[in-house]
Formats: C-alpha cells, sequence, structure tokens
C-alpha cells in the first residue's frame, strides 16, 4: 500500500506532491507520472468525464488521473490501494481543497501550494480513504 | 395626483436637479436656470430660518413615520394655484414638490420618498457622478418622469 | 530533483515546497511531535473548513452595485481613455473567471451528484457546450436569470454572440455622452474571458451596447475565439 500524489498545473509544473511509502521507486515518481501526462491530455478531450482510473501502468504500480474543469490535473501512483470508488471519492475531496484553496486572493493560479494546513487535509484524506 | 415640479437641492442649498413636468398643459413657465438657483438658493435659507425660529415647545415628539426628516424647517406653502413641500433626508438633502391643490399630504410625502429612493439607487451607485454635482444621469430623469406619471 | 536535494531539511511549519519535493512520511511525523501542539488534530483552518456548498450565494444587490460603483471609478482614475479603461475591468473580471470556473464547476458536480444518481460529467470538451454552460448556468449563478440569446455570427465562423436584455452590472448605471461606446459590462466580459481561457478555449469576449425600445440597456457579449481554437474544433470532432 502505497501512493504518489501529484496535483500538476497547465504548464506542467507540480503544483503540489505527495509520496507515502514509495521507497524503492521514490526519485522516479516525477517522471512516471508526467509522461502519464501525454496519455491523460489525450484520453480528456474524448468525453465529459473527471476520473480517470488506470490509464497506464509501471511495473507493478497503477496510474489514475483527475482532470478539474480549469484543467489542472491531479495524478496518483499507487500499488494496492483499495478501490476505484475510494480514488474517486478521494480526487473529489481534493477538488473540493483546491478550489478553496483558489478563493485566496492571495493565490495565482499555477502557484505552487506551499500551505501547510493543505498538506495537513491532504494527508488527513489519505488516511480516511486509503488508511495510509 | 398632478405633481407639478420637483427640485434637488444639496445639503448647502445649491440646486442638482429641477424639473417641470407638462409645462404646456400646466401653464408652467420657463424660468431661466439662473432664476431657478435663485428660488432653490431662497428656499434653502427661509427653511433654515424657520428652523431657528420654530420654538422648542412645537418639536415633534413621535418617531417619525414617513422618513421626512424635515422637523422643524419650512415644512409647506399652501397658495391659491398650488401646494409646495419640502422633504428633507438624513443626508441633508432636500427634496421640493410643487402639486396641485387637490393633493394631501401624505400622497406628496410619498411621492418624495419615492424619488428618495430613485436617487440613492440611479444617482448614489453610478460612478459618473460626483456627491453634490448637478445630477445628469438618463436613468433617473427616466424613472422620475415614469413615477410622476404612475401617480 | 528529490534526491539531489534530499540532505535539505524540510523547514519546521511550511508545508509542500517545490525545490525540495514531497516531504518524507516519517518526516512529517517528527516535525508534527516537534511542534507545540499538544493533539494531533489539524487546527481549525478558516479557509480550509468552510463548506462552500450552501444553499443560497445569494449577495444584496446594493452592495455589489456600490462595490461595483467604487471599480470603475478606481479604474477610470487610472486610465487614458476609454479603450484603456475597458481594457482594465476586463482584467479585474479575467482574473476572477480563471477561479470562478472551478468554484461554479465544483458547485454544479455537487448540486447533480446529490440530487440525481449518475457521476457528475462537467468538463466541456466543445465549444458549443462551453456556451451552453456559460448561457444557462454561469449566468444563473451570477443574474439569478439565463441569458436571453446565445447565437453564431453569420459572417464570421469564430465568432459568437450572448445577448443580455437587462445586465444587472448596468442596471443602475447611466453613462455619459461622452463616454458613448463604453460599457461598463467590459467586467463581466473579463469573467467570461477568464472561463473560457482556464478552459482551454482562447477568446477575446467584449460588451456592446446595443439598444431597443423595450430594453435600452440591452447588451451583446461578442466573443471572439481565436482562430486556432476553431481549426483544432473541426479537426477533433468535424464542424
Amino acid at each position: 500500500m502505497s501512493l504518489y500524489l501529484a496535483l500538476i498545473g497547465t504548464r506542467d509544473n507540480p503544483l503540489y506532491e505527495m509520496e507515502i511509502k514509495m521507497d524503492p521507486i521514490r526519485d522516479f515518481c516525477p517522471f512516471i507520472v508526467h509522461s502519464a501526462l501525454d496519455i491523460i491530455e489525450d484520453l480528456q478531450w474524448k468525453t465529459n468525464q473527471l476520473y480517470f482510473k488506470n490509464i497506464d501502468n509501471y511495473d507493478n504500480y497503477s496510474i489514475s488521473g483527475y482532470v478539474t474543469p480549469g484543467n489542472i490535473k491531479f495524478m496518483i501512483l499507487y500499488q494496492n490501494l483499495r478501490s476505484d470508488e475510494a480514488i474517486r471519492q478521494f480526487f473529489g475531496e481534493l477538488n473540493d481543497l483546491y478550489v478553496k484553496t483558489l478563493l485566496s486572493p492571495f493565490y495565482t493560479i499555477n502557484e505552487a501550494i506551499r500551505s501547510k494546513a493543505f498538506d495537513q487535509k491532504v494527508r488527513m484524506l489519505s488516511r480516511k480513504y486509503f488508511n495510509l | 395626483m398632478k405633481v407639478l415640479s420637483l427640485y434637488l437641492l444639496n445639503k448647502s442649498g445649491g440646486l442638482i436637479y429641477q424639473r417641470d413636468f407638462n409645462p404646456e398643459s400646466n401653464g408652467i413657465n420657463k424660468l431661466s436656470s439662473n432664476d431657478y438657483l435663485i428660488t432653490a438658493g431662497t428656499l434653502h435659507s427661509i427653511h433654515a430660518i424657520v428652523a431657528g425660529l420654530t420654538p422648542p415647545v412645537l418639536y415633534p415628539i413621535q418617531e417619525n413615520q414617513t422618513g421626512n426628516q424635515n422637523q422643524t424647517g419650512l415644512f409647506q406653502v399652501e397658495t391659491e394655484k398650488f401646494n409646495l413641500f419640502i422633504y428633507q433626508t438624513l443626508t441633508g438633502l432636500k427634496i421640493i414638490s410643487i402639486v396641485q391643490k387637490g393633493v394631501s399630504q401624505e400622497t406628496a410625502t410619498r411621492f418624495m420618498a419615492n424619488v428618495h429612493s430613485i436617487y440613492s439607487d440611479y444617482v448614489m451607485k453610478n460612478p459618473f457622478y460626483t456627491l453634490d454635482m448637478p445630477i445628469k444621469c438618463q436613468l433617473f430623469s427616466n424613472k422620475v418622469l415614469l413615477l410622476s406619471e404612475a401617480s | 530533483m528529490s534526491r539531489i536535494l534530499s540532505s535539505a531539511k524540510p523547514i519546521q511549519g511550511i508545508g509542500y515546497d517545490p525545490l525540495i519535493g514531497p516531504q518524507r512520511v516519517e518526516e512529517v511525523e517528527a516535525s508534527a511531535n516537534n511542534s507545540t501542539s499538544v493533539d494531533h488534530v489539524t487546527p481549525p483552518n478558516f479557509n480550509y473548513d468552510r463548506n462552500l456548498h450552501r444553499m443560497k450565494h445569494d449577495v444584496s444587490l446594493s452592495s455589489f452595485s456600490f462595490l461595483f460603483c467604487e471599480l470603475v471609478s478606481w479604474s477610470r482614475e487610472r486610465a487614458n481613455g476609454i479603450q484603456e479603461l475597458e481594457k482594465r475591468l476586463n482584467g479585474l473580471g479575467y482574473t476572477i473567471g480563471l477561479k470562478y470556473l472551478e468554484l461554479l464547476g465544483l458547485r454544479e458536480n455537487y448540486i447533480t451528484n446529490t440530487t440525481t444518481s449518475k457521476n457528475g460529467l462537467n468538463r466541456d470538451i466543445k465549444i458549443i457546450q462551453m456556451l451552453e454552460f456559460i448561457h444557462t448556468t454561469f449566468w444563473k449563478a451570477l443574474f439569478g436569470k439565463t441569458a436571453d440569446n446565445l447565437e453564431r455570427s453569420q459572417d464570421n465562423v469564430c465568432n459568437y454572440m450572448i445577448t443580455d436584455n437587462d445586465p444587472l452590472a448596468n442596471r443602475y448605471i447611466s453613462v455619459p455622452s461622452e463616454f458613448q461606446n463604453f460599457n461598463c459590462s467590459a467586467f463581466v466580459a473579463g469573467i467570461i474571458e477568464g472561463m473560457l481561457d482556464s478552459a482551454y478555449f482562447q477568446a477575446d469576449v467584449s460588451a456592446h451596447t446595443v439598444e431597443t425600445k423595450e430594453n435600452p440597456n440591452r447588451t451583446v457579449f461578442l466573443i471572439q475565439f481565436d482562430e486556432a481554437v476553431i481549426k483544432r474544433e473541426q479537426i477533433r470532432f468535424g464542424s
């Protein structure tokens, strides 16, 4: 049970990253997720949905993605997580947190999310949905 | 109910809006703008003098229901041909209406309260209007005209 | 990146730092243990604990009018002419539009998910879907009614027009005759432009007054999509 989460902006820049127990491939996570970006950018124009499950694989890790209406991508690289439904709900709540970050007048779009409160909330969510 | 003319004065007595309704049918002569300014200034001064003259015994006791803050100054002028009412707001704006003989005080006060409401909407919320300057807002004039025809 | 800088210590009290990369879980727990708070419950945070999905999101028209009045006056002081004034108002609306699309999408998603059983499908990938979204949902959320008309221009394929017979922003504003062509809804046009840009439909949006007898304030929002966007749409979905 391990996961790596990345929020990626419209210029392919990371807005936020979080990883839990990804030790063997910890340093490769950003690159793996980056290469999956192409796939998601292709897929996003074919359907109206927000959540894309299981778009790519790396060894036995899977990648799922989520695209917001403003084209910000949430990517998760994981192994042995509970269920797809849990990931979908996790993304939903993450979207909620992201919009709340946007609402701050001191935050511009495509800026890194440095807030400690955001970090704590995301970790709380991952504990709630994935028991990590 | 027939309102004949409307004057709006700012808190220092300067005329910021003047309108005659149906001047031909009501037999109102058009004066020069200077004359209007003088009339407005005179009314303002008389209002202030009367406020000074009113003995404290006559100050109204109960709460004002109509929104007219004009408690102690010149309130009403009655002549053979017309009545004149003065309505004052909390900010010192004076609304002066000249109405036909048959019109009661309540109706005239209601009309002036509506003019005040139109003023606070279409003049105060207009970014192109500077405070205490003559009112040149098209929407305000239109709404006042509609109001005078409706009542 | 994280290997190169893994010797750097995560700074106490700061969340994600793009220069360092994701924090290790043990380090996070260590910093939580070092902090002075007694329990490991996250402290209440005004921004992240609030509810975005209340029933009504209404704001009084008067307070908006006064705020907007000051916005226009502020821009007027700093602009040297009608064009620049319109650009300033447009710019102010643009930054709002970028963020508002996300908020509106989230709220719509919440409503469809709680009232119907299907999972929200609400990213717009076609131009016409996006325009429908603006014409109905966006207008309803901001002004309480849908826009009055949505049409495509006959002479130019890239141009679309949304009409509003009584724009809320202009309701109390009488434009003096020196500013003949100026429409204060340039602000709303800016919001629309921000929304379109963040959804990857680059466009220029401007507001024009087109009077009619019954509706002296009637405004037409002209949306001019970039040629590249129209071409892309044709390639993707066949015109």
